[in-house]
């Protein structure tokens, strides 16, 4: 064996090992070109220049067959790896450039070259784990573009319609609220009934989180509120959020959520940890029937 | 070290980095940055601008002081207090067992130290 070989040459070793780390991982790993949706121009082929007669598409074979494996590699090397460029600059930014937390001048400035270094390395991270690997719900064609309000609502009623739940928690998550109360409070209703039923727990978390950007006075979201006050206050998302529950009572002097507080105080199964809080609202809201109310009761109790 | 091998170990760092919270993200552990940030709070957007070329270099000299000097001295003593715990608090066995294992446990202890060391140092822990 002659040391200049190149077959088994170090160099040759390294690119097989790294071409079969890359294949071995990419069946692991559900690998993006897998995916039909990631192959845009094969797809483009199969719908348009397959003959449905199977003698015709015998015919064609020759020449289908050929421009199926060039839009393939087309797929590939060029269409998809570009396709998610717009993901992974999005990526890149998120981590590197925008603060999870209110930083300082100073760490903010000194953070700089930091970010500028690690920005070339992330970006090609993304960008091959994005090419490669990104095969499963987030196809590597950009299936999340930035929504205008009037796509996003209607994309949370579709996903509802069709039982998209994944879906629909990660498009309540990115909560817009400048939507109008009559448009976003039904679906997030809804959303609620069937989070609740399904005991998803982070998903009340969002719609709650989601519902708390409405400001002004809806009759619907107050007698919600209440619903979920009386009903479902033993949930740890309702106890989280009962602060704008409460706030949207107090800053609408809303009556009827103040009685719905006395009658949780009657409720014997209340958890000790409700009463202080909301007694504190009862007056906060003001309404005098109920803060006289509040008093003789506990007059009462001192008796 | 040849280009390709440079790109892969920032790759993984740059990784390791996102995926452990590393002690120096959190602002607790940023003492003398902290100090300067709290000093140094240009109220108008054109101050920050005018101030940043002096800021930049300052600001990632205190980072890299406070991230390999002043927060990995800082957790010494935690340190040790870790691989006291470890491997010298309540001593389990008798005194033939404990006269035993009393060399191995002192060869242990700086290995032991500088684990610990290392950890409260790197990470956020």
């Amino acid at each position: 064996m002659s040391n200049n070989s190149y077959l088994y040459s170090n160099k040759f070793g390294k690119k097989f090992t790294f071409i079969f780390i890359i294949f071995l991982t990419c069946l692991q790993m559900n690998c993006a070109i897998f995916q039909k949706k990631n192959l845009l121009l094969v797809n483009a082929v199969e719908e348009n220049l397959i003959p449905e007669d199977k003698n015709k598409k015998i015919l064609a074979l020759p020449l289908i067959v050929p421009v199926g494996m060039m839009a393939g590699l087309l797929d590939v090397f060029i269409v998809h790896p570009i396709s998610v460029l717009p993901r992974v600059g999005r990526d890149t930014i998120s981590s590197l450039w925008t603060p999870k937390e209110k930083l300082g001048y100073v760490t903010r400035m000194g953070t700089i070259p930091f970010s500028t270094i690690a920005t070339p390395p992330v970006f090609s991270f993304f960008w091959l784990h994005y090419w490669l690997f990104d095969g499963r719900e987030n196809s590597a064609i950009d299936t999340s573009p930035v929504l205008n309000d009037d796509e996003w609502i209607t994309s949370l009623n579709f996903y509802y319609k069709e039982k998209e739940w994944k879906k629909l928690e990660k498009g309540i998550q990115e909560c817009r609220g400048t939507i109008s109360p009559s448009q976003l409070l039904p679906i997030l209703f809804l959303s609620y009934q069937h989070f609740m039923l399904s005991d998803k727990s982070k998903s009340l978390y969002d719609i709650l989180n989601c519902m708390a950007s409405v400001e002004i006075y809806n009759p619907e979201l107050e007698n919600f509120y209440i619903e979920i006050l009386t009903k479902d206050h033993t949930i740890d998302a309702v106890f989280a959020y009962k602060n704008s529950i409460s706030n949207y009572f107090v800053n609408h002097t809303s009556k009827k959520g103040s009685q719905a507080m006395i009658n949780m105080l009657s409720n014997p199964k209340l958890e000790p940890k409700w009463v202080p809080f909301i007694v504190d609202q009862i007056f906060l809201i003001g309404i005098e029937s109920h803060k006289t109310e509040i008093i003789e009761k506990l007059q009462q109790t001192r008796l | 070290m040849n280009q390709y091998q440079k790109f892969i170990i920032i790759t993984i760092v740059t990784v390791i980095l996102n995926l452990n919270q590393c002690a120096f993200m959190n602002s607790s552990n940023r003492i003398l940055t902290n100090q300067l940030d709290s000093n140094i709070q240009p109220s108008e957007t054109y101050q920050e601008i005018l101030l940043a070329p002096l800021i930049v270099p300052v600001g990632t000299a205190s980072l890299l002081v406070d991230g390999f000097v002043l927060h990995p001295m800082s957790v010494v003593p935690k340190a040790i207090a870790k691989t006291y715990e470890i491997i010298w608090i309540e001593p389990s066995g008798g005194i033939i067992r404990q006269s035993f294992l009393f060399i191995p446990k002192i060869a242990f202890t700086p290995i032991a130290f500088a684990f610990s060391w290392l950890g409260y140092a790197l990470f956020d822990i």
